[in-house]
């Protein structure tokens, strides 16, 4: 059956299925909603069979599965073109994808050291890092904004928005704060405009149950209860 | 004034640079080759790759860097025949699941295994990338040659460059894609890669590529890449 109903497998909590959903619920698409709890033994070998990587988000549609956040995102644009999340000009697409790429390979790895390390030093060093980080990303932003690339909320905007949503996670255990100075300004801006999105409203858990399951990654023990 | 013409900035010996230029050769675009020590941060470099990384391609005042990001702009911004992504969105998507696939379950092992210097890790690297070899070949749809069937594309480049070299990983470490079962597509595969005209034109001689991977081998190399491969990185 041609065009039929994609199906999106999501986890609640997982920051990077949250990707996926954000461009689904950006773009208006119909979609089907599946949980997926990858730390459930049965619910795992169950999943496996829909997509043998195991890992969220997937997405399922007409007898195919896509995986990997960046690459569900991209689908999910071409798949269907209203609305697009990336823009057509060749070099600012290619602008979108080392922005990304330097998110997963510099921001998000910070994020998880602060949680699961557990000597001091080496989350101070996380947390320079993270901060630092963020900097060279802003200072890549369009100046106006609010977004990544101005006027419009993009694949950038939802490769990051995820873990500034989890940032609680970090307040909570390890005091952390994205600070108010000047040299923050613009990623303050950036994120008091993307946490307004309905897109982020619907597929943000609240704090506390983020604080909550997130316990066992701040004790050294990288499972959800 | 911004020129229409591209320049490559990469290292001759690099199998990630080859990506790049192997995609400019491929699609007939004109372009400067400038060689380049992407060890050598001089702030010059930095104008030119903001984050030091090669290859790059500067072109109309801009720069585009990551070897996997470099092979899709030159796909978008020439989108001349071969196209390097089929047209289809899901057929798009199992191009670039798969090329991250050999990015993060191959090429790491590749340098893993000479990068470490213990018989324990090399073997476990050689296994690990035997294993990311093994599944990309199941992936690879029926009708041949390439990875798509009939169709060139970028997961072919992504895997290509580097398989174009494994010699040099069966001379320092014996390393090698047996030639039976589940690996008997690879060596048909690779054949027909290697002899495309780009391949040919960027490959360099055999003991010029198995003198540059020695120090690695060896253990005395102080780079960048040396260092993130000891860590199971891929620079």
């Amino acid at each position: 059956m041609a065009d039929s109903k994609p199906q999106a497998y999501i986890s609640w909590f997982c920051p990077f299925a949250q990707r996926a959903w954000l461009a689904l619920l950006e773009k208006g698409i119909d979609f089907e909603y599946k949980e997926v709890n990858p730390y459930d033994e049965s619910e795992r070998v169950k999943y496996l069979k829909i997509n043998p990587l195991g890992l969220v988000p997937a997405i399922v549609h007409q007898g195919h599965v896509v995986y990997e956040s960046a690459i569900c995102i991209e689908y999910i644009d071409e798949q269907w073109p209203e609305t697009p999340v990336l823009p057509n000009d060749p070099y600012r697409r290619a602008y979108e994808r080392i922005w990304s790429d330097h998110i997963s390979k510099k921001i998000v790895p910070q994020y998880y050291a602060m949680l699961l390390k557990q000597s001091h030093e080496d989350r101070e060093t996380a947390r320079k890092a993270l901060l630092e980080q963020l900097v060279v990303l802003t200072d890549a932003m369009d100046k106006e904004g609010p977004y990544f690339r101005g006027s419009a909320f993009g694949m950038v905007d939802m490769m990051l928005a995820p873990f500034v949503a989890r940032f609680v996670v970090l307040k909570h255990y390890r005091g952390f704060q994205v600070p108010t100075e000047d040299r923050y300004a613009r990623f303050n801006r950036w994120w008091a405009a993307v946490k307004e999105r309905d897109s982020m409203t619907k597929s943000t858990p609240e704090d506390e149950r983020l604080v909550d399951v997130y316990k066992g990654y701040a004790a050294g023990n990288p499972t959800m209860s | 004034m911004a020129s229409d013409k591209p320049s490559l900035y990469t290292a001759w010996h690099s199998p990630f640079g080859w990506r790049a230029w192997i995609s400019l050769l491929e699609k007939g675009v004109e372009f400067d080759y400038h060689e380049t020590d992407p060890y050598e941060k001089s702030p010059e470099w930095f104008k030119i790759s903001p984050r030091g990384l090669a290859p790059c391609i500067r072109h109309k005042g801009k720069s585009v860097y990551e070897s996997t990001i470099c092979m899709e702009y030159i796909d978008e911004a020439w989108p001349c025949t071969p196209r390097l992504l089929p047209e289809d969105p899901y057929d798009r998507a199992y191009v670039r699941m798969w090329t991250d696939h050999v990015n993060k379950k191959i090429i790491p092992h590749i340098f893993g295994m000479i990068v470490h210097q213990t018989a324990t890790e090399q073997e476990k690297s050689k296994q690990d990338a035997l294993d990311g070899i093994a599944a990309y070949l199941e992936a690879m749809r029926d009708g041949g040659p390439y990875f798509l069937g009939q169709n060139f594309s970028m997961a072919d480049i992504a895997l290509g460059t580097f398989g174009s070299i494994f010699f040099c990983m069966e001379h320092y470490r014996g390393f090698k894609v047996p030639n039976e079962a589940k690996f008997v597509k690879f060596h048909d595969w690779i054949q027909t890669i290697v002899a495309r005209k780009s391949w040919q034109t960027v490959l360099p001689p055999r003991e010029q590529v198995l003198e540059d991977w020695r120090p690695y081998a060896e253990g005395v190399a102080q780079t960048e890449l040396a260092k993130a491969a000891k860590q199971g990185k891929t620079p």
